[in-house]
């Protein structure tokens, strides 16, 4: 299969809205159950060994004319969760039997107890994580919040996980991210064979595909990617900071590369990675997954940094590790973390002469050329001066 | 009698009370270098008083400054001041305030500079926001950071976990902290005294805030709760200051029962009371004069208030509790406003205008504050569905002055205390 077959079908996966492959899925089975999470990071883990399908909703694109959710949300607060809020009322999501909103910010947490009222049949929970990364202390917490998810997920299916089903998702979902980390390692290896937005869309694929399914995605992608010739061009590159949430429009993604960067690294869809090492199979499968979120995940906005000296180290390392030239802080209006956070972001790559710049989107922007302008001068004067 | 003219502001005895207490403790913040004092900073939402005084250190709250700046009209040059530092304009103002104020010598309301704290101590209670506010700090002062993250409510519960996790981080995370810091042995029957403290002065609070189901409601809920959540919200509670300023609050209260007066305003003792209003969410502070005038010229008085529940809700029952001291302020952190989830929101707004007997539910939606703000307009929805009292939306910021526009503010309430009027009409025509 070659990329643009593959490519293709990542694509049209990303513009179903009506979320077709997941209902069908569900339908192949009355037993089965779907469980819509947000961004940053859930433990799919869980769900997956409940035998359900976790969904990933990253609101509504730029292709989703938003009605009803601008109703319920003032004009200074981000859009996902207007888009969210439409997909829920137009029904796109009525074959959804549960709702994780992870602590990310306080609108997305708002956004949980706005289920509860209006989606009421719906299983919704907060998914909370510890910002004290004491075993003793956060740990403990944290392995109890994943079981009290455990239960409320077989409460929900009249099923049983068992810890051998936990350790043989576990295993699947390692796997995944192996495939995951390879796609990401090859194209800053050699950003002219992946460009970004296939990248992405491979990446958005896994939000709706069986994990197995999309492994097998993965694999067939890097199989043909590596034997496939494409033009290189004379882009400088560069690493995406500050877009873990709501999603940018393919588009902007498109335009920051033709305007002469390649994207060497990103922080979309940050649940794919947010694992940075395999998870334990040996012992307690929730400890385990509790002891690889305490010490061994990935940096980002939503994450309380314990040392004034580590703010922005993980930025820097993924700077340095993937031969990046820059950063671009490309945060969605609106997204009280990321923008609260890129001072420090900031002054840390000054420290290191690390250039940068930065600007705003929303999930349905559509003005690019003024994006296109600042990336391709940013692009000039790396090339140029750095 | 003299008749004050229009620039001078009536207070009560309990305002020069509370305004000399603040005055002492902006003199005793900024004596430091002479007393040797060391100084917490720390937030009002999950702010732990009786046990940083257990260590003999200052408490010291930017949100408090930031409210100062704001009602002496200082704030809107420092948000701008962070913004040409490269805050961004979508992010909270109180933030952006603090670090233009640091910008500008962090000057307190004596005229002295602030010291930097010694300690910042980060209760993140019910805002995400808090969380990266105290990193930035942490950025400028560089000073020990210590962290208590408070799990959100997101089932309406607090669960034994919750609890468990916050009482930890109390006992091996702050305490040693507080202790390193200031050089002081954390003794618990100090803690205990200071508990005892909190809670005679709650009792009187809650009093308080419960003497607006009085009609006329002898008390404003809003505007004059802002003045009555002074010091239990600060660096007062669990202090005998606090029982003696709640006491003598108290006492003036029943007094303005006994007469049938109404609450007290800049202006005066307010002397129509024509529509009794619950709001949900904090004050503007730039215009907070032309904003509370906006209501009591027009014989509107807030009966109750959500605002003067974000730094504890004791009017649901709880107290400081000396018997459990750090599992109560494990609970009193789980249970800000903030922190507990829309349903739990919604029905406290619906017991407020039933309890209060409110013609309605008024929201200040603010653009700073996305932990009170996101999903007020479908807890407004709720509210009315469940009252059929009407609700009503105006926007304001907290401290930047170009959030306020006064005459869309005051557009939006005549317009919503006729519809209050023909509500009122649809009523009696009906019976």
């Amino acid at each position: 299969m070659s990329t643009a077959e593959i490519i293709a079908r990542c694509k049209s996966l990303y513009d179903d809205l009506d979320f077709t492959s997941a209902r069908e899925w569900k339908n192949a089975d009355p037993k089965r159950k779907v469980i819509g999470y947000m961004p940053v990071y859930v433990p799919r883990e869980i769900i997956h060994a409940a035998g359900m399908l976790p969904l990933g909703i990253l609101g509504g694109g730029d292709q989703m004319e938003v009605i009803h959710g601008d109703a319920y949300y003032q004009s200074y607060i981000c859009r996902i969760p207007r888009s969210t809020i439409e997909l829920g009322l137009t029904k796109k999501l009525d074959f959804v039997d549960g709702m994780l909103f992870p602590s990310i910010c306080d609108v997305i947490r708002n956004l949980s107890g706005m289920w509860q009222l209006m989606f009421p049949g719906t299983y919704v929970r907060y998914f909370d994580v510890p910002q004290n990364y004491q075993d003793s202390i956060g740990g403990e917490y944290y392995t109890e919040e994943l079981r009290e998810l455990k239960s409320g997920l077989e409460k929900l299916g009249g099923t049983t996980i068992t810890d051998e089903a936990l350790r043989a998702s576990t295993a699947i979902y390692n796997e995944n991210r192996r495939l995951i980390n390879a796609v990401y390692d090859f194209r800053a290896k050699q950003p002219s064979k992946a460009p970004s937005v296939e990248v992405y869309l491979l990446m958005r694929a896994g939000m709706v595909l069986p994990v197995e399914e999309h492994n097998q995605v993965l694999t067939d992608y890097l199989e043909a990617a590596v034997v496939e010739e494409r033009p290189v061009r004379d882009n400088c590159r560069i690493v995406i900071n500050g877009a873990f949430c709501e999603q940018p429009p393919l588009n902007l993604i498109r335009s920051i590369e033709m305007a002469g960067c390649y994207i060497v690294d990103d922080d979309y869809m940050l649940i794919n990675r947010w694992l940075l090492e395999d998870v334990t199979l040996q012992g307690d499968p929730l400890t385990n997954l509790s002891d690889a979120f305490l010490h061994f995940s990935a940096d980002s906005a939503a994450k309380y940094c314990d040392r004034a000296e580590d703010v922005g180290q993980y930025l820097l390392s993924t700077v340095k590790k993937t031969g990046a030239e820059g950063v671009i802080f490309t945060a969605p209006s609106f997204c009280d973390p990321a923008l609260l956070e890129r001072p420090m972001l900031q002054d840390r790559m000054d420290e290191h002469s690390v250039p940068h710049i930065s600007f705003k989107y929303a999930e349905n922007s559509g003005q690019m050329q003024p994006i296109r302008e600042q990336a391709g001068t940013f692009a000039d004067s790396i090339k140029l001066w750095s | 009698m003299a008749i004050p003219n229009q620039t001078e502001v009536i207070k009560d005895s309990s305002m020069l009370l509370q305004k000399s207490m603040i005055a002492d403790n902006y003199d005793e913040l900024t004596n430091t270098q002479e007393t040797g004092k060391k100084i917490s900073s720390t937030f009002v939402p999950g702010n732990l008083n009786e046990l940083v005084m257990c260590f003999d250190m200052l408490n010291n709250l930017p949100e408090i400054n930031a409210i100062n700046n704001g009602m002496r009209k200082k704030s809107g040059a420092m948000v701008m001041q962070a913004e040409k530092h490269g805050h961004s304009e979508d992010v909270c103002t109180y933030v952006k305030a603090d670090i233009g104020s640091m910008s500008r010598g962090n000057i307190a309301p004596n005229g002295k500079p602030m010291p930097s704290p010694d300690l910042l101590l980060l209760s993140y209670t019910g805002c995400f926001t808090f969380m990266k506010w105290f990193e930035l700090l942490r950025h400028e002062y560089g000073c020990e950071t210590a962290m208590l993250h408070v799990p959100y409510e997101g089932d309406g519960i607090i669960t034994q976990n919750m609890r468990d996790y916050v009482v930890k981080q109390i006992k091996e995370v702050v305490i040693p902290a507080l202790e390193r810091v200031s050089g002081v042995k954390f003794d618990i029957d100090r803690l205990r005294e200071n508990l005892t403290n909190s809670a005679k002065a709650e009792d009187d609070f809650v009093w308080v805030l419960e003497s607006a189901k009085n009609k006329p409601s002898p008390i404003d809920a809003y505007f004059g709760g802002v003045y009555y959540i002074g010091p239990i919200f600060t660096a007062f509670r669990g202090t005998d200051k606090a029982v003696d300023y709640y006491q003598l609050l108290r006492k003036e209260i029943e007094q303005r029962i006994a007469e049938g007066k109404g609450p007290i305003t800049p202006e005066g003792d307010m002397k129509d009371e024509r529509y009794r209003l619950v709001v949900e969410g904090p004050p503007n502070w730039t215009n907070f004069r032309e904003f509370w005038k906006m209501f009591y010229e027009d014989g509107a008085v807030v009966v109750a208030s959500t605002y003067t529940k974000v730094g504890g809700v004791y009017d649901l029952g709880f107290r400081h509790d000396p018997t459990n001291p750090i599992e109560t302020l494990a609970d009193y952190c789980l249970g800000c406003y903030t922190n507990r989830n829309l349903s739990q929101r919604v029905d406290m707004l619906e017991k407020y205008v039933n309890e209060y007997q409110a013609d309605g539910l008024l929201i200040n939606s603010i653009k700073s504050c996305n932990s009170f703000s996101a999903g007020q307009l479908l807890m407004m929805q709720e509210v009315e569905k469940r009252t059929g009292k009407p609700g009503a939306f105006i926007e304001t910021d907290l401290v930047d002055p170009r959030y306020f526009s006064a005459a869309n503010v005051k557009n939006r309430l005549e317009s919503y205390f006729q519809m209050i009027e023909q509500k009122r009409q649809g009523v009696r025509s009906a019976a």
